[in-house]
């Protein structure tokens, strides 16, 4: 694994900045945080790629976990969700698995590396009340996907700005929000919508609908009080504060 | 004539309230002192006001500063403050650190002596300095090197050492985790200088994150902070208490 580590380390420019390609093939990334926030995404790829290296040579793969736990904590209070975070991670595994070093690897090591940056993303699963059965309902909550992307207009804004309005990373927002006790990261999150939409010139009606479909998405879900009431004070504060 | 600070209490602490509680209605004080960029005001409370109601040099060092330094950190983490507002807080808890060990009784030395370094690449110099100031205080000769010391610098420097200025103890810090190997090369070039008999400690954040962290770079002990690495080196460098 010492070799492996070293090559993941000789070859991190260049996986780095895979990565960050294949991450800002999304429009969301550009529009969100723009020229920066590349240089921020190849940053953070390098320091993912850092710690995968130090946890294959210490056979630790708890110390990945560990990163993307205080990582999560530092990019979801900046624009970003947990569901952002897991999909950079797969990103990182396929970037790695399918480049020179994995060539030198062998199939164990392969595995391991999968296993390692598969097992971080893993680890972002809330455990504490509420936000815990909040994010249980994400399954439930994207089979009924059609109540979201029916709204009209959605197609538009998702064409403009990617990933930010797709159901599945909604939902991350608000779990997030829920776990932190801090509505305004939802909140926040959609005034930037708002924002960026206004300035694409997208009609308004998306964001506003979205925010009343999530309510009905409740009620088909069944999900339970406890937890649809800490979902609706999220969506409460974001309709008072960010869509208008 | 000012006395010089001591663990000992100079004065009682306020009648009805616990050290704890000074100490942090103090932290609290601090804090927000710091966040305001009021260095004077600062250091004041962190220092002379804390000593006045009765608090030990370690407890301020450790419970006022120091523990108000973790909050810094968790406000940068929470995007409650900006990376400008942590650096102007920690510069503000470096200078009530030197005001405190300006304050701090010298002890009488112990005749044993402990190097301090961050490993290299580690800029996180803050949980080291306070290392360095309690085994000061508790009177071991401390030589600092601060942040990021390159591993063959700190090779050179101890091979170059004569041998009646070499350290007892060494202490070896490291707070983002990706520099294990870092502490691993650190840790071997110690070894390779000193030789197997010299304790070497880890500290920092690293611990927290690594599974059995002495076992995979070769070290003898770890410590979970400042009073329980000056206790664990005055055990194994045999120096009662």
């Amino acid at each position: 694994m010492n070799e492996l580590a070293a090559a993941l380390r000789a070859h991190a420019s260049s996986l780095a900045a895979d990565c960050t390609s294949r991450s800002f093939a999304d429009p969301f990334w550009d529009a969100r945080f723009g020229p920066r926030g590349r240089r921020y995404t190849e940053e953070d790829a390098r320091h993912h790629l850092d710690y995968l290296a130090t946890s294959l040579e210490s056979a630790d793969p708890s110390l990945l976990a560990h990163y993307a736990r205080w990582l999560r904590s530092v990019l979801v209070t900046r624009g970003m969700c947990s569901l952002h975070l897991v999909r950079n991670l797969e990103t990182v595994s396929d970037v790695v698995t399918t480049s020179v070093v994995a060539d030198a690897a062998t199939a164990d090591q392969r595995t391991a590396i999968r296993e390692a940056l598969l097992g971080a993303g893993r680890a972002l699963r809330y455990e504490s009340e509420p936000a815990a059965s909040a994010e249980a309902l994400t399954t439930a909550v994207l089979t009924r996907a059609t109540s979201w992307t029916g709204v009209p207009h959605w197609s538009a804004w998702t064409d403009a700005l990617g990933s930010s309005t797709d159901l599945a990373h909604h939902w991350s927002y608000l779990t997030d929000a829920i776990a932190l006790q801090r509505p305004t990261l939802y909140s926040a999150h959609i005034a930037w919508l708002v924002r960026a939409g206004a300035e694409r010139g997208l009609p308004r009606a998306w964001p506003d609908a979205a925010l009343a479909s999530l309510e009905k998405l409740l009620i088909e879900v069944e999900a339970p009080q406890a937890t649809a009431d800490s979902v609706r004070a999220v969506i409460r504060e974001a309709q008072v504060r960010g869509a208008s | 004539m000012q006395t010089a600070a001591t663990d000992s209490p100079s004065a009682e602490p306020q009648k009805g309230v616990s050290e704890r509680e000074t100490a942090a209605a103090l932290r609290a004080q601090y804090l927000a002192a710091q966040l305001a960029g009021d260095r004077r005001r600062a250091v004041t409370l962190a220092v002379d006001e804390a000593l006045a109601a009765g608090l030990g040099v370690s407890v301020i060092a450790s419970e006022v500063i120091g523990a108000a330094q973790r909050e810094i950190g968790q406000l940068w983490q929470e995007d409650r403050i900006n990376i400008a507002q942590e650096h102007m807080a920690t510069a503000i808890s470096q200078l009530a650190l030197a005001y405190l060990y300006q304050k701090a009784e010298s002890r009488p030395r112990l005749g044993k002596r402990i190097l301090v370094a961050c490993v290299e690449g580690e800029r996180h110099e803050f949980p080291a300095r306070l290392l360095a100031d309690a085994l000061d205080m508790a009177g071991f000769d401390v030589r600092f090197l601060g942040a990021d010391v390159p591993t063959a610098s700190l090779a050179r420097t101890l091979a170059e050492m004569p041998a009646e200025e070499r350290p007892h103890l060494v202490a070896l810090s490291a707070t983002m985790a990706f520099h294990l190997p870092a502490l691993r090369a650190a840790t071997s070039a110690v070894r390779a200088a000193l030789g197997p008999d010299v304790p070497i400690a880890v500290g920092g954040h690293i611990c927290e994150w690594t599974r059995d962290v002495c076992t995979d770079v070769g070290a003898t002990f770890t410590a979970a902070d400042a009073a329980d690495m000056v206790s664990e080196s005055r055990r194994r460098l045999g120096v009662d208490p």
